[in-house]
């Protein structure tokens, strides 16, 4: 099994309704990926208010602008380096993160939630509920804030993957 | 845009990499999960890691605290009247802090 992470490196602030993660899958024939774990929190913040979250599939339109995220491994002894790449426009293998240009693409909610801010959100899936990105997937898994939150900065997140 | 101030009276801690600043202890009945942190009135930050062990179809992971890891394994983390509980499979636990000047070098234990 290879597991991954990838999501901010510190505080970061986001602009609004944004999307805080994006992966597309490598071209077919490849490995697929399984999301395990996704997070978002507020390092810091008086203030307690609901916020939502959401993961869903895009189709890539129009010129979306992220910021590039090589993943990082979860088990230190592998030797190799995951199959998904940084990349700052969601083109097939790439991440990046806290997208400043949105793509245009239609979006499909695979499911939605909410959080209070000073909690934080913390989604831990079991084998039956994982979500499966196979290869060749002509979309992105999309990890945002469907409305931008009433503090834009101190915000963490991350989603666990696995390929398989 | 709401400023905190980032004085002496803050509760501080660590978790996910990042550290958590918050003015009160988290409110009664948060569980993690879904929530990812919890604060104690000591400032200290639960949250659970990537550890785990199955048992059926229920898992239990490994229980951190400022991203130290406790040495426990819980399905959820509950904070309730300023105490925390984690649900192992032995049951309910409870942490308590140890006495100031205790010769163990952690801050608590669970019973």
């Amino acid at each position: 099994m290879r597991e991954f992470t990838f999501g901010t490196t510190g505080n970061t602030t986001v602009a609004g309704a944004t999307t805080l993660n994006a992966l597309k899958p490598p071209a077919a024939p490849s490995i697929n990926i399984e999301y395990l774990r996704h997070w978002v929190g507020q390092t810091a913040n008086a203030t307690s208010n609901q916020q939502e979250i959401e993961l869903s599939q895009q189709a890539v339109a129009g010129s979306p602008a992220l910021t590039s995220a090589t993943p990082a491994k979860l088990k230190l002894q592998d030797p190799n380096a995951s199959t998904i790449t940084g990349g700052t426009a969601e083109a097939a293998g790439t991440a990046g993160i806290n997208a400043s240009t949105e793509s245009t693409g239609a979006n499909t909610v695979i499911w939605d939630d909410a959080f209070n801010v000073l909690n934080g959100y913390l989604k831990v899936l079991t084998p039956p509920e994982t979500e499966i990105f196979p290869a060749g997937f002509a979309n992105i898994c999309r990890f945002w804030f469907p409305v931008a939150p009433t503090t834009l900065t101190s915000w963490h997140w991350g989603q666990n993957f696995r390929e398989v | 845009m709401t400023a905190i101030l980032r004085d002496s009276e803050l509760l501080r801690g660590r978790a996910v990499g990042a550290v958590f600043w918050r003015e009160n202890q988290t409110e009664n009945y948060v569980c993690i999960p879904p929530a990812l942190i919890i604060t104690d009135v000591s400032g200290g930050t639960w949250t659970i890691g990537n550890e785990y062990a199955q048992h059926g179809w229920q898992f239990y992971w490994n229980v951190l605290r400022n991203e130290v890891d406790t040495g426990e394994l819980a399905c959820k983390i509950e904070y309730h009247k300023r105490q925390l509980r984690i649900l192992t499979r032995q049951g309910w636990k409870t942490w308590t802090m140890r006495p100031r000047g205790h010769k163990f070098n952690t801050p608590g234990y669970f019973v």
